[in-house]
């Protein structure tokens, strides 16, 4: 089957489907403009502020738990809540067994125990909770978009992130207790297939890629990704991981794809970083690698470099962390538009050393560069709070 | 789309009726009035023959085909082999178990060849969530081919 098969076959199809769209008319927008999220303009003229509380917040549900032993306070249930608006539906945290009224997405249960999550809304199941196993962890998607802003027109067309995490354990014998961030070493095999890191770049079809995840697997002390690969238009999208062999991205998106597992004296780390500029005078950092060391500095440097680096070894810091929360920042204008905007925010914590990167879309919009500073400085004071005296790379 | 009034002006300026183009083509005269009506359009081959018959490139009949195409070719499942006379039907059942709104602007896009803005202006809709709803619709439309047996 070609292209040009279906191009043909779309001047064929059912006369009543192509009068019905004819038929159809805008919506008006009384009621004020409503986001692809389903929030209404008033509402999303809060998201701004909202989405830097949430943020804030996410990193505090992500690390609280871990430090107070498994404790939900009360707190963090509130600001849950604003997580979970200010990334239009998608859940952040997973602190607890997650159910169709906790993060307010639907949810559907396979026979085997699964939870599959739609996490906005759009038909498409985005979320795997893995059930049944003695303990799982969680993947998660996040999308988010742009909307031509600055003369780019369609920057990017559809997706401009997917992301996947994996970071959280849930025991089944005590499902509200959860060992975010720091893995046990418990074998488990999660199914990420169908996750996906999806960039389409200024629109163009032929820089959309996709990087479908295999399965993490946590075995006898040791964890691995199995089928790993990405594919797309370009042939240099392509990787092996089970060959060991890593591939450096030429395309220019930007988002962050990170997953992480340690324990038992590994750490692997799967990072993607790509902070690209619209403007040619700005260069792009942009890196890809996948890690496992047995050295936490040569862990940190090699994610840190910008160079194509793969290390393999046999050592894990015992108190490694690590996480990735991704945010959807959004912008009201003055006309009534939103534009929304999405990034991930990355820390790595071994022993007294922590790095920490923003990626994002700081070139869209100015609004971005008069949010960033204080982004980025509210981040690092909380992470002054959690882990005092840490030395910090930014 | 520019094919209805593209077809109309390359037949009135060859002084052609509605009737002669349709027995040309071999097919109704009604199929071309609504091509010129923009209610339908032609197929790729017929596209190519209204153009060879008024010595015309078929850009002049029809916008970006190759934008069009190309993003098709985002929905093609590797290794599918489906044969071209039961994908219109297939076409059909997909699109009639879409969502209306997707489904709408998809045929906008896709049978009607219209560009991202003309479909935001229709539906009042972002160019933005226009390709946000083709860029799923297409990956939806990809998962439903793969699923297809031969």
């Amino acid at each position: 089957m070609k292209s040009s098969d279906l191009f043909d076959a779309m001047a064929k199809i059912d006369e009543s489907i192509t009068d019905a769209s004819e038929q159809a008319r805008a919506v008006p927008e009384a009621a004020g403009k409503r986001g692809i999220f389903g929030h209404t303009a008033g509402l999303a003229a809060l998201a701004a502020g909202i989405v830097l509380v949430g943020l804030i917040t996410a990193v505090v549900v992500n690390l609280l738990p871990g430090l107070v032993g498994g404790g939900v306070l009360s707190s963090v249930d509130k600001g849950r809540q604003s997580i979970t608006d200010s990334y239009g539906g998608v859940p952040t945290s997973f602190s607890g067994i997650a159910d169709d009224t906790e993060f307010g997405c639907p949810v559907f249960r396979s026979e085997a125990g699964d939870s599959y999550f739609d996490v906005n809304g759009d038909g498409v199941l985005d979320l795997l909770f893995s059930g049944p196993r003695a303990a799982v962890s969680a993947a998660y998607s996040v999308i988010g978009w742009v909307d031509g802003k600055t003369g780019e027109e369609n920057l990017f067309e559809g997706l401009s992130g997917y992301g996947i995490r994996l970071g959280i354990t849930f025991a089944e014998d005590d499902k509200d207790k959860t060992t975010p961030l720091l893995y046990d070493t418990t074998d488990a095999v999660i199914d990420a297939t169908g996750a996906e890191f999806t960039i389409n770049y200024k629109g163009d079809p032929a820089h959309v890629y996709y990087l479908p995840l295999g399965k993490l697997v946590i075995q006898g002390g040791e964890a691995r990704i199995e089928s790993y690969y990405a594919q797309g238009a370009d042939e240099d999208a392509y990787i092996e991981f089970a060959g060991v062999k890593l591939w450096k991205p030429k395309f220019e998106g930007r988002c962050a794809n990170a997953a992480l597992a340690s324990g038992g004296g590994i750490l692997s780390a799967v990072v993607n970083l790509s902070v690209p500029s619209a403007d040619d005078a700005i260069p792009n950092d942009t890196f890809f690698k996948v890690v496992e060391s047995e050295n936490a500095l040569e862990l940190l440097n090699a994610l840190t470099s910008d160079e194509e680096v793969y290390y393999s070894s046999r050592e894990v810091p015992s108190d490694a962390v690590f996480m990735a929360a991704d945010f959807i920042y959004t912008v009201n204008t003055d006309e009534g538009d939103r534009y929304y905007f999405c990034g991930r925010y990355t820390l790595l914590k071994v022993g007294k050393m922590m790095m920490t990167t923003v990626c994002g879309t700081p070139y869209a919009t100015p609004e971005w560069h008069e949010v960033s500073p204080a982004f980025f400085g509210k981040i690092c004071n909380v992470f002054d709070i959690i882990f005092p005296g840490v030395q910090k790379w930014n | 789309m520019k094919t209805e009034n593209g077809i109309k002006k390359l037949r009135l300026g060859a002084g052609m009726s509605q009737d002669e183009l349709a027995s040309r083509l071999f097919v109704s005269r009604t199929l071309v009035a609504k091509w010129e009506a923009g209610s339908r359009r032609p197929d790729r081959e017929t596209l190519l023959r209204i153009a060879e018959i008024f010595g015309a490139d078929a850009t002049e009949i029809i916008d970006e085909p190759g934008d069009v195409m190309r993003e098709l070719s985002a929905c093609v499942p590797a290794g599918a082999d489906i044969s071209p006379d039961s994908l219109p039907a297939l076409l059909d059942s997909f699109l009639l178990n879409l969502p209306e709104r997707e489904r709408n602007v998809f045929v906008r896009r896709y049978h009607f060849l219209e560009s991202r803005s003309q479909i935001g202006t229709r539906y009042g809709l972002s160019e933005g969530n226009v390709g946000i709803i083709l860029f799923r619709t297409r990956r939806r439309l990809k998962e439903y081919l793969k699923g297809v047996k031969a």
